[in-house]
């Protein structure tokens, strides 16, 4: 209890000479390393003429967009693979700038992806779902990373 | 599948941010920095969680250190996934990795359950996107359900392991194949001069889940994690005698979830600093409330102040009169950290006892707050 005692203490003084501290500057912001840019595309192969049917954004009472993928920018495009109604492009893009898309490929895998000008990718593919018992879409992203990754160690471990 | 107070939050975010990249899921990931916001320096190596044998790498959510990650709007104990987020390191980046996403249940012992019954989750044979690179690179990835399409689980279960499984790859590391972005542990004995850093009662946070070898700990933890709707909340370390993160800052992984404040020789000596750190881009604007109880309550607590009944789901660190406010600040572009604790005050007698913390962040646009996960710090 003792112990307890002097956590609390300890807390809350903690605690109050840091509201105490904020409350006598400006609130600073904490420093936070520059954000994670995607790096230029490095493919050399010329991009894929898109194919993309853009529209407007729809209005109230849309049409069946089932079938299309909402963009970030408000339009849409079809989505890809057969896949229908794939989650928003937005829940998935992350903290990243909006690309536009620029073009459509075919992995060797046999699955069509989004290019976007900044050289990510993105998808939608239909997948089985054991807890809803159904096939389901899923929005997929891959953001080419400018961090240069590290080996692997040494030791097999 | 209806939450419509949930939905209510995301769905009126997405009105007022039209036409901006407004994402409505939060990735939760346990490591020292935070991939989304910061860059990477602490990375210890790329690896994979059998070297190139076939096995999930998993995370350990257990809530003897994180509770009410993703959930907690209709009843305590509902949890909600609504997606995977790694990184792959891929060693040869025009040869398309293939991977599954995991979700599973311990077994009585806390070891990942590998029988069909303890898979919550499995989606297989996802793959990367496409390049004509044939050199190393990383692509960060996200991969979504959807709202409507979140894994849920109720009541929760005390420990859950989310992850990917990787095929074997007897090409990796030489040539090819897909890894991860790891953190090692102070003892893991690779040699890592980054990484992890904490106390000496830490326990391993992520597992290699395989059925050939019983699956078994390992010490690092990854840039891999859930998406939720949750703000994430983190408590972070502070350590000024080590380069472990590789850059200034405060490690949001095993450094706040297992703080040295021993002020032992042998580590330094160490007495850890304290930071909170709250992540939300639902309302990257909105305010963020701090609190602090003796460790987590039995029985979470549902309450509506301060925000009436517009308080999105349970609080794990009391009852408004045994929670200890730390303050309110407002979150710039997603993000606020503030200092609990300097380096050299948490008192070490303090050794051996555990705190947890939890918060509120509030969208004033909207009126609609929601509860951080809480997280404990293990002294």
């Amino acid at each position: 209890m003792a112990r307890e005692a002097l956590l609390l203490i300890t807390l809350a003084a903690l605690g109050g000479t840091s509201y105490w501290l904020s409350r006598q500057r400006p609130e600073k912001l904490v420093e936070e390393s520059p954000a994670v840019v995607a790096a230029p595309p490095q493919e050399t192969a010329a991009p894929v003429q898109a194919n993309v049917d853009r529209t407007a954004p729809a209005p109230a009472a849309a049409a069946d967009r089932s079938r299309e993928l909402a963009l970030p920018d408000g339009t849409f495009v079809p989505t890809l693979n057969n896949a229908t109604d794939a989650p928003p492009l937005a829940d998935y893009w992350g903290i990243w700038p909006w690309s536009p898309i620029v073009g459509v490929e075919r992995s060797d895998a046999g699955i069509d992806w989004y290019r976007h000008e900044d050289g990510s990718y993105s998808t939608t593919e239909m997948v089985w779902r054991s807890d809803y018992k159904r096939f389901m879409a899923m929005t997929r992203v891959g953001h080419p990373s400018k961090v240069t990754a590290p080996t692997a160690p040494q030791a097999s471990r | 599948m209806g939450y419509p107070m949930q939905h209510l939050r995301t769905f009126v975010i997405a009105a007022v941010l039209a036409g901006s990249v407004a994402s409505q899921v939060n990735p939760f990931v346990f490591f020292p920095q935070d991939p989304e916001r910061q860059t990477v320096t602490c990375t210890s190596f790329v690896g994979r969680p059998d070297w190139n044998n076939a096995a999930e790498a998993l995370w350990e959510i257990n809530d003897q250190h994180i509770r009410g990650l993703g959930g907690g709007l209709i009843s305590h104990g509902v949890r909600r996934i609504f997606g995977i987020y790694h990184w792959v390191a891929d060693e040869r980046l025009s040869t398309v990795e293939t991977y599954d996403l995991v979700i599973r249940g311990a077994d009585p012992t806390g070891t990942p359950d590998m029988t069909l019954a303890g898979e919550k989750l499995r989606i297989p044979g996802l793959t990367t996107p496409p390049s004509t690179n044939t050199g190393r690179g990383t692509w960060i990835m996200y991969d979504g359900f959807g709202l409507t399409g979140g894994w849920q689980e109720n009541p929760d279960y005390p420990i859950l392991f989310v992850g990917v499984g990787l095929p074997a790859n007897p090409l990796w590391p030489l040539t090819d194949g897909h890894s991860l972005f790891r953190a090692d542990m102070l003892n893991a004995n690779t040699g890592a001069l980054v990484g992890e850093n904490h106390n000496a009662s830490a326990t391993p946070p992520t597992w290699a889940g395989t059925t050939s070898v019983p699956s078994f700990r390992t010490p690092w933890s990854y840039i891999l994690g859930p998406f939720v709707t949750t703000p994430n909340l983190h408590v972070a370390g502070v350590d000024l005698t080590t380069n472990r993160l590789g850059a200034p800052g405060s490690n949001l992984g095993m450094g706040g979830l297992w703080p040295d404040v021993s002020g032992a020789p042998a580590t330094g000596p160490r007495r850890d600093g304290l930071n909170l750190r709250i992540e939300d881009q639902l309302a990257p604007f909105g305010w963020a409330f701090f609190g602090a109880s003796l460790g987590f309550i039995p029985t979470p607590y549902f309450h509506g102040s301060p925000m009436g009944n517009n308080l999105i789901g349970w609080c794990h660190i009391g009852t408004p009169q045994t929670v200890i406010t730390l303050g309110a600040y407002m979150l710039q572009n997603g993000v606020r950290e503030i200092t609990i604790a300097m380096p050299g005050t948490i008192p070490t007698a303090l050794v051996g006892t555990n705190l947890a913390f939890q918060g509120v962040v509030m969208d004033p646009n909207t009126g609609i707050g929601e509860w951080t996960n809480a997280e404990a710090t293990h002294f």
